[in-house]
């Protein structure tokens, strides 16, 4: 039999809130582009998961400083709780964007527009998402580089999307075009902090910062 | 909420000398709530007011309440030998019976104190107690020899499961590290952490980082007076007093 560090029940609530707080990213974000995609409204539903996230960095950020008061955490322990503060406002920053995505269903005209062009970056970045939550909690080294491996196609996709939408200038409607290029433009952000959480994810591992 | 312990107005006095001034508070059930101050500050004579030791000080004297179950242990009509089976202790040096085995150190308590009716049962309280101080599988093939051959970490720990097997309600500990090194130090702490679910576990520490990494409530005593009492993680992340603050950074005297 073993018996737990007084420091592990505190790390164990940490990765609780972590969990959690990767569930709800996962969520707003599907909802989001759900939404747009099938011009449903959702605005508040993503809106409420995204100030849960607010609420639950701002807990993260609480417990680590008490973790770190009441431990005097080293090495391992200290990587992971330093880097828990920056991942849960990733996770809060995706919780954001996303409801900015769903904020878009009210710029859509009568007639609709056609999304197509944000088909695959969403699903995509979706995966990322989803990915970088279970690398994060697996403690899974190879995913995370994998993750930011496909960071260079999301950037590809983004650059060529927004030349199709500047050729396109003119010839559909601006409020459809404006709500694809911001769509892109928060998918592409979105996925910048899956790629910083990767980062944590490799300095908690090996100490080393990329 | 249910307390394990409440302590009312209570005053102690050595002679003239006012140790303990007037101090209440509760202890809710299954917590650690540790007693940090410097030394000098009156956290083991309050610790030892809990369970009536102080009366084997004739020049001791006490004035207040403090009641378990609502059972006020200075009542006149509460019996001592009631009393102190409420309560396990655990001091700061590790005082086992040195002669005695390892198995009769546990079994000794019950054995007087007629908690079992058969050497089957004491045989099982004394494993038992054993398994709940973590210490059975470092010592089941060992229990007839002395106490004296463990080394510091495990005599503590015997020492535990000594007062465990008496089923306490309460179980004061007096400084238990002080005299461990790092590594038993840590087993101790850790052992604490599983003993709260079963067990209200009240500790007296002049280390503030043994405070915060173990207590869920804490108490800062200085010269006699209770200054500050709350959360263990309110306490050590912002203090309402500033002699709390003074102490757990570091900067009295």
């Amino acid at each position: 039999m073993s018996l737990k560090r007084p420091i592990d029940y505190g790390l164990e609530k940490l990765k609780g809130l972590m969990n959690d707080m990767i569930t709800l990213a996962e969520k707003a974000l599907k909802i989001s582009i759900e939404s747009i995609l099938t011009r449903v409204d959702s605005i508040e539903e993503v809106r409420k998961t995204s100030d849960q996230l607010l609420f639950m960095m701002d807990e993260v950020g609480e417990l680590a400083v008490q973790l770190i008061a009441r431990f005097q955490p080293v090495a391992s322990d200290l990587r992971e709780i330093k880097s828990a503060i920056q991942v849960s406002y990733d996770f809060s920053r995706i919780g954001r964007y996303a409801a900015n995505i769903s904020e878009i269903v009210r710029m859509v005209p009568e007639g609709g527009c056609d999304f197509k062009k944000i088909n695959e970056l969403s699903q995509i970045v979706l995966e990322m998402v989803e990915e970088v939550g279970r690398a994060y909690l697996n403690k899974d080294l190879k995913k995370a580089e994998e993750i930011k491996s496909r960071d260079d196609q999301v950037d590809y996709l983004y650059a060529e999307n927004i030349k199709y939408l500047i050729q396109m200038g003119g010839k559909i409607d601006t409020a459809c075009l404006l709500s694809i290029a911001l769509i892109l433009r928060y998918l592409e952000r979105i996925a910048d902090h899956t790629c910083y959480i990767a980062d944590s994810l490799t300095y908690i591992i090996t100490g080393t910062k990329q | 909420m249910s307390w394990a312990i409440e302590v009312n107005n209570l005053n102690v006095w050595y002679g003239d000398k006012h140790i303990i001034k007037n101090i209440s508070f509760k202890v809710p059930k299954n917590i650690i709530f540790a007693v940090m101050g410097p030394s000098g500050c009156g956290k083991s004579t309050l610790l030892r007011a809990m369970n009536r030791l102080l009366e084997l000080n004739p020049y001791a004297r006490v004035e207040g309440q403090v009641k378990i179950n609502g059972i006020d242990v200075y009542s006149d009509n509460v019996d001592i030998t009631w009393v102190r089976r409420q309560f396990g202790m655990v001091f700061q040096i590790p005082n086992p019976f040195p002669h005695l085995s390892i198995y009769e150190n546990v079994a000794l308590g019950p054995r007087l104190n007629g908690l079992v009716k058969n050497r089957s049962q004491l045989d099982e309280l004394v494993k038992q107690a054993l398994e709940q101080a973590y210490l059975w599988d470092e010592v089941k093939h060992d229990l007839k020899k002395p106490a004296s051959m463990l080394s510091g970490g495990q005599q503590q720990r015997l020492c535990i499961a000594r007062a465990l097997a008496l089923k306490p309600r309460i179980i004061l500990m007096d400084e238990p590290t002080a005299n461990l090194d790092p590594v038993a130090s840590s087993r101790i702490e850790e052992l604490m952490l599983e003993l709260k679910e079963e067990y209200t576990i009240i500790i007296v520490t002049h280390n503030p980082q043994q405070a915060a990494r173990i207590s869920d409530y804490v108490a800062f005593l200085y010269m006699g007076e209770l200054i500050e009492i709350g959360e263990t993680s309110v306490v050590f992340t912002r203090p309402r007093h500033v002699l709390t603050e003074k102490y757990v950074v570091g900067r009295m005297g």
